[in-house]
């Protein structure tokens, strides 16, 4: 019965304290949430702890979640766009520890990109690691409008509600961030161009040198 | 359409949000005459690609279990344990004579506060704490107390002076022996208190009393009550001027 709620009507039970309707607004919108924290971090920890503090916030009542400023999904992307500012703030000068067994975790985890089909996807698994790269880089205010309208697919209305700006700022910072995207994949793109060549450079010079070297050494026999 | 115009809609048209459809066949016309837009063109769509691989890509990715299950376990303790309303806030609009009331209170808190703090010196005890004769008659009081602290009236009376740069501290008031006994049954309201100005004073060998009239306010400053029916009329008031000039002490009659 839950399931068919609104999320306004889903908030009115949960301040009720309604355990089913903070269960299923839990289940409805955590991945949203997830995804928005681990894209705007590039952590797992990050993301989970962001993530449990979203739902903490609207447990506790704390947010003041007001349908009239916007929608409850931009209210959440707000408050968790809140928290990884914090906590990106907060271990700014941390040193990360990993987990990994080379002592390095990746900042791409293998296991976030598709493994289907290993030799289609080998293009693709670098593609979707550049991008993704590459919105790690941009500055976090570029950033959350790419990861809220372009990958969350949000209504530039839902983000400005989310982001507590005007539509038009949203606008505009987007298409900054757009730009420095292509600017960045473009650079990531020459490079691995530059280290092809360089390679079959290298490979060619091996070649030849091998080449004449039998052929040297034909003359000596 | 020019290169300005196509740089604004650039967005929209890769991103498949609502445009009108004049806007996209004027900005896809303009791509097709202009190398440098249509450059720009397959940039954002390669960027819209890119984008679009990397959401799909995550589209299955969400919090482990592990959070839900603390959240359930916050949410039950919350439920068990609710937080303590706040108590609704009251208006701030208090009413005036409240105000007062607690001006006044606090007023006469700091004044009593200050009174215990500055307890009589050593040099003012004994210099008043001196036998004295039995009690005296009623119209004889002023003498007597002349006499207990060995008062020299001097020529003519003078209005009281204070020394420069300083106030009377009110110090805890002390009784000069003999006159507690009669002070109820006479004309004295209240028994001497001395004023302290807080530097160090000498044992007074001797001085006059003067009688003044004071506004009924100056009650207040010594922790005594007012009546509100005989605010305005003054109070008397015996001081107890010492050789410098300096009063001494204050003691008000009726």
């Amino acid at each position: 019965m839950h399931s068919t709620l609104s999320d306004d009507e889903l908030v009115t039970l949960l301040r009720a304290g309604d355990e089913i309707a903070f269960v299923t607004l839990y289940r409805r919108r955590q991945g949203g949430i997830y995804r928005f924290a681990l894209r705007m971090s590039g952590s797992e920890a990050i993301a989970e702890d962001v993530t449990q503090e979203v739902f903490m916030t609207l447990m506790r009542g704390d947010g003041h979640y007001d349908p009239s400023r916007g929608s409850f999904s931009a209210y959440l992307f707000g408050v968790a766009r809140n928290q990884v500012r914090r906590r990106l703030e907060k271990d700014r000068f941390l040193e990360p520890i990993y987990d990994d067994d080379d002592g390095r975790e990746s900042p791409t985890p293998e296991r976030l990109i598709a493994l289907n089909d290993p030799l289609g996807d080998l293009t693709r698994k670098e593609t979707i690691a550049s991008v993704r790269q590459a919105v790690l880089a941009l500055p976090a205010h570029y950033r959350e409008v790419v990861v809220l309208c372009d990958l969350q697919e949000m209504s530039y209305a839902d983000a400005s509600a989310a982001l507590g700006c005007a539509v038009g700022t949203v606008r505009s910072r987007l298409h900054r961030a757009r730009a420095l995207l292509v600017e960045k994949l473009r650079a990531h793109q020459s490079a691995e161009e530059a280290a092809e060549e360089a390679a079959e450079g290298a490979a060619e010079g091996a070649a030849e040198g091998a080449a004449e070297a039998g052929q040297t050494s034909k003359c000596f026999v | 359409m020019n290169c300005r115009e196509f740089e604004d809609i650039v967005n929209d048209l890769v991103r498949a949000k609502m445009i009108d459809a004049a806007s996209r066949a004027a900005g896809t016309a303009h791509a097709e005459i202009c190398g440098r837009c249509a450059s720009r063109l397959a940039d954002e769509r390669a960027v819209s690609a890119g984008l679009k691989s990397l959401a799909v890509s995550d589209e299955g990715m969400v919090a482990p279990a592990s959070v839900e299950a603390a959240l359930l376990e916050a949410f039950r303790a919350q439920a068990s344990n609710p937080p303590a309303r706040r108590l609704p806030v009251r208006s701030k609009n208090w009413p005036r004579w409240a105000l007062a009331a607690a001006a006044i209170l606090i007023a006469f808190g700091f004044i009593l506060y200050r009174a215990v703090q500055n307890e009589p010196r050593k040099d003012d005890k004994a210099l008043i704490k001196k036998p004295t004769t039995p009690p005296p008659s009623v119209d004889r009081e002023e003498q007597v107390v002349n006499d207990a602290v060995k008062t020299e009236p001097r020529r003519g009376s003078r209005a009281p002076r204070l020394r420069r740069g300083s106030q009377p501290r009110l110090v805890k008031p002390f009784i000069i022996d003999g006159m507690t006994t009669y002070a109820k049954d006479s004309e004295y309201e209240t028994d001497f208190f001395p004023l302290s100005y807080g530097g160090d004073q000498k044992p007074m060998e001797s001085g006059e009393v003067i009688r003044v009239q004071m506004p009924r306010s100056a009650l207040i400053a010594f922790g005594l009550p007012v009546s509100i029916e005989r605010a305005d009329v003054p109070v008397k008031a015996d001081l107890l001027i010492g050789e410098d000039g300096l009063a001494q002490a204050i003691r008000f009659v009726r």
